[in-house]
């Protein structure tokens, strides 16, 4: 059986979509991931097989082709540990709903998986968020680690996760995943400095410099013996 | 005999055995056949002594040949060099701050001034009364082996040489041990022995050069010269200062008398002291925003100068 | 260090400038579930031992360098001479396109790196050049070289150069009321305002970004400001170069003291910060 499950990787700061398929087919045991994984992508296999056994389902020993879309581009990284795993047990039969596909339209899947099945955080959380918005994802589904973070962008559903039981359990319809709610962040709270320039006597002329280098952006040099400004602090 | 080049310099040339000829390079084993000169030719009668060093120089040389230098010319002496880079320059020019006469041995022709930055220095020297030499005719173009020959003529012509820096084996030992084969007397300063600026020099006073601290030292060495005595404020320095009170009345960079005064209250402010910014800013209560202004006016116009450590009022015109 | 006080200065960060910085900072994995969202301008100052790719940015796996991380911030070295020539000559390239662009066989990833450069450095080897207290033991040539470790066209993006004075012990106690940053940087913040909805629909947020051709229209200067600007380059020996930077200081002074036009003061100041082009330098 053949599935196919999304999620995102970044080039730079900008995301793009991958689309992970999966088939399932008679035969000797095999098991390969092919489109451009580097390194860290083609370990992912023995994370994914071992996470799946430890969840208390078996991995089944049948020829498992994975294959990641675009295949022209490099993946990177272990965030497609958690889709991959998904995208197995979907095409093994493990999950099984009548309206997955309909579930799987706009959602996608972040996360690096251990051993024991647990849901890692990964890096770049933000820039997929704002691009999987841009592209029309509702619904994403990470690591709790990644939650808070991914909360910063509005409109979408994001469902974060500790083990790749909740997720099983979600897609076949048997439980719901709590919604990250929308966290506020207060820019430029009132906040304490460690250092502040009251404590600096003297040098009003480098202030001064340092003031209208913050005031125009510009950039600065300054030039004196290190002992001066070392020892300045009084 | 005296004739002019094509720059319009008026440069004499006397030929060995002629009655010109200084009698202080006949002795000297192997005297120039012809020596060019350009200037006041009489200073060659006067008690010259020479003062060189390396082109590479530390502040505190600088600081001891200005002092040095500033001191022979009190007591009288004609302060002889070879217009190089460094201490050279330092000596040439100290001399003429301190109203003395200078005399610059080049180890090239008059049109080919090496280096030729100093040709402002060149010309100074001689509108203020001081003597340039060389042995090698106008067209002559600078050459590493000039400059050691020329060497002699620098000792030739003086009772002594003082080398102020030198590092090992550089063209200041060679003047200086030209100086001891020609029995002229080597005056060296003394150096840390890590210093590489002293090698050198700490290297002449090993062989016998005399180790001088201080200028009293360097004149009790000629019985037919005197040690004078200096007071503190020499008159050099309070004709300055005279130039200096004077030249606030010269000040006249604002719009009106209002503004005029805050010029010259930053002006008399930093007198003679060396202040930075943020000092000038306290003692005369002017901003911090507003007292560049004055600064930069002040600087351009030739007032005040940047110094180590903030700035400081010039007290003559240059 | 004054320079670490720089950060309390700063003008305060716009909400999609700081998603932006957030974004860099996720994919360096440099934020953590605690503190998910960058809420400050960023203030980096790698050590002299750093990396080409860990400054510029890049790798096996190309990750954002400190020049992105200072995203609209700053990015401070300490030392700069330290520096191994060739690491600071690749900051020439992010300083002027505000960019970066790291490319692969297969692939180019281009990070922003909008940031504020400040360096310190000694005036010599020694430390003493230029100090009123202790002599300086270096030759001419040695603080050449040493000063030459900085290449021109770096030094040519440094807007702004201040030499630091010792201050003696006993002044250090009589000063009087001292300025808190708080009050520093609510003028900060007035000028940047002022910048920003001056350059509204030029897309650029400061005058260190102005243009050749903005600064033609935002930094003009009456006739007698021109002439002493003419004076100050004959008489103090600064190079042709520094024309534009000064303007453009210039233009900042201006704007700290919410004035319309560049007048003869503004300038001044602008040209007393070009320590290193002046000619007594080294000689």
């Amino acid at each position: 059986m053949l599935s196919i499950v999304k999620s995102m990787a970044l080039n730079g700061l900008n995301g793009y979509q991958i689309y992970i398929q999966v088939d399932i087919s008679k035969g000797m045991p095999y098991f390969e991931i092919v489109g451009l994984p580097d390194t860290s992508v083609r370990e992912s296999k023995e994370r994914v097989k071992t996470a799946i056994k430890n969840t208390n389902i078996e991995f089944q020993s049948r020829k498992i082709i994975v294959n990641l879309a675009p295949a022209n581009t490099k993946k990177e990284g272990s965030s497609l540990d958690l889709p991959i795993a998904i995208g197995i047990l979907i095409a093994s039969g493990n999950i099984k709903n009548s309206n997955i596909s309909n579930l799987l339209k706009d959602t996608i899947f972040l996360g690096e998986l251990s051993l024991d099945g647990t849901v890692e955080g990964i890096n770049g959380i933000l820039p997929i968020c704002i691009e999987a918005k841009k592209q029309g994802i509702k619904k994403i589904i990470l690591s709790t680690k990644n939650a808070k973070e991914a909360s910063i962008i509005e409109g979408l559903e994001i469902l974060p996760i500790n083990k790749l039981k909740e997720a099983i359990e979600y897609l076949n319809g048997n439980k719901k995943i709590e919604q990250e709610s929308k966290s506020c962040f207060l820019i430029n709270k009132e906040q304490k400095y460690q250092f502040d320039f009251a404590d600096v006597k003297g040098q009003e002329n480098v202030k001064r410099a340092l003031e209208i280098s913050a005031a125009g952006g510009h950039n600065c040099i300054l030039i004196g013996s290190p002992r001066i400004w070392k020892n300045n602090v009084s | 005999m005296g004739k002019l080049n094509k720059v319009g310099k008026k440069i004499e040339t006397i030929k060995l055995g002629e009655e010109k000829y200084p009698e202080k390079l006949i002795k000297i084993r192997n005297p120039p056949k012809q020596i060019y000169c350009e200037g006041n030719i009489d200073l060659l009668k006067e008690n010259i002594i020479a003062i060189v060093g390396s082109r590479n120089y530390t502040k505190n040389g600088k600081k001891l040949a200005e002092k040095f230098t500033k001191e022979l010319v009190e007591q009288g002496l004609v302060i002889a060099s070879g217009l190089a880079h460094g201490i050279d320059t330092i000596a040439h020019k100290t001399t003429l701050e301190n109203r003395g006469k200078t005399i610059a041995i080049l180890g090239n022709g008059f049109n080919n001034i090496f280096p030729k930055e100093n040709t402002e220095l060149y010309n100074r020297i001689i509108a203020e009364g001081g003597l340039i030499i060389s042995e090698y005719p106008p067209e002559v173009k600078a050459e590493s082996i000039y400059f050691i020959k020329r060497n002699r003529i620098v000792s030739g012509i003086s009772i002594g040489v003082l080398v102020i820096e030198a590092a090992y084996r550089s063209g200041t030992s060679i003047t200086a041990r030209l100086a001891e084969e020609q029995g002229k007397k080597v005056f060296v300063l003394p150096h840390e022995i890590g210093d590489i600026h002293g090698v050198g020099t700490n290297n002449l006073i090993k062989k016998g050069a005399i180790l001088v601290t201080s200028t009293k030292e360097i004149i009790d060495q000629f019985s037919y010269l005197k040690y004078k005595k200096i007071p503190k404020d020499s008159n050099i320095i309070s004709k300055g200062q005279e130039k200096n009170v004077s030249r606030v009345k010269d000040i006249n960079l604002g719009k009106d008398d209002k503004e005029n005064n805050k010029y010259k209250k930053v002006y008399e402010i930093i007198e003679r002291n060396v202040l930075d910014v943020n000092e000038i800013c306290t003692k005369t209560e002017i901003s911090l925003n507003e007292i560049n202004k004055y600064l930069l006016l002040l600087e351009v116009n030739g007032f005040i100068k940047k110094v180590a450590g903030g700035y400081t009022c010039i007290l003559d015109k240059e | 260090m004054l320079a670490r006080r720089l950060p309390s200065i700063l003008p305060n960060i716009q909400f999609e400038e700081a998603l932006e910085v957030t974004k860099i900072h996720s994919v360096a994995g440099t934020l953590s579930a605690k503190n998910p969202m960058v809420l400050n301008r960023p203030f980096r100052s790698p050590h002299h031992t750093i990396t080409p790719a860990s400054l510029i940015g890049g790798g096996k796996m190309p990750k954002p360098g400190e020049i992105s991380l200072a995203h609209f911030g700053v990015l401070f070295l300490d030392e700069l001479p330290e520096f191994k020539k060739s690491t600071l000559e690749l900051l020439r390239g992010p300083l002027e396109d505000r960019i970066v662009t790291i490319s692969r066989s297969n692939l180019a990833i281009t990070y922003p790196c909008n940031f504020m450069f400040i360096a310190s450095m000694n005036p010599c080897p020694c430390g003493y050049y230029n100090c009123k207290e202790k002599e300086c033991n270096c030759t001419t040539d040695q603080i050449k070289k040493y000063i030459n470790k900085i290449s021109g066209p770096l030094l040519d993006r440094i807007d702004i150069q201040i030499e630091v004075q010792s201050v003696e012990y006993k002044k250090l106690n009589s000063s009087k009321n001292i300025e808190t940053s708080e009050q520093i940087r609510k003028r900060v913040n007035e000028a940047r305002k002022i910048q920003l909805k001056r350059y509204e629909k030029y897309n650029i947020f400061s005058n260190s970004e102005l243009t050749p051709q903005l600064i033609e229209e935002h930094c003009k200067i009456d006739n007698k400001s021109k002439k002493i600007l003419e004076l100050a380059f004959e008489k103090l020996g600064l190079s042709a170069r520094a024309y534009s930077r000064i303007l453009k200081v210039a233009r900042t002074i201006a704007d700290l003291s919410n004035s319309r036009n560049i007048e003869v003061n503004h300038l001044a100041e602008a040209i007393q910060y070009r320590s290193l082009d002046r000619k007594y330098w080294g000689s």
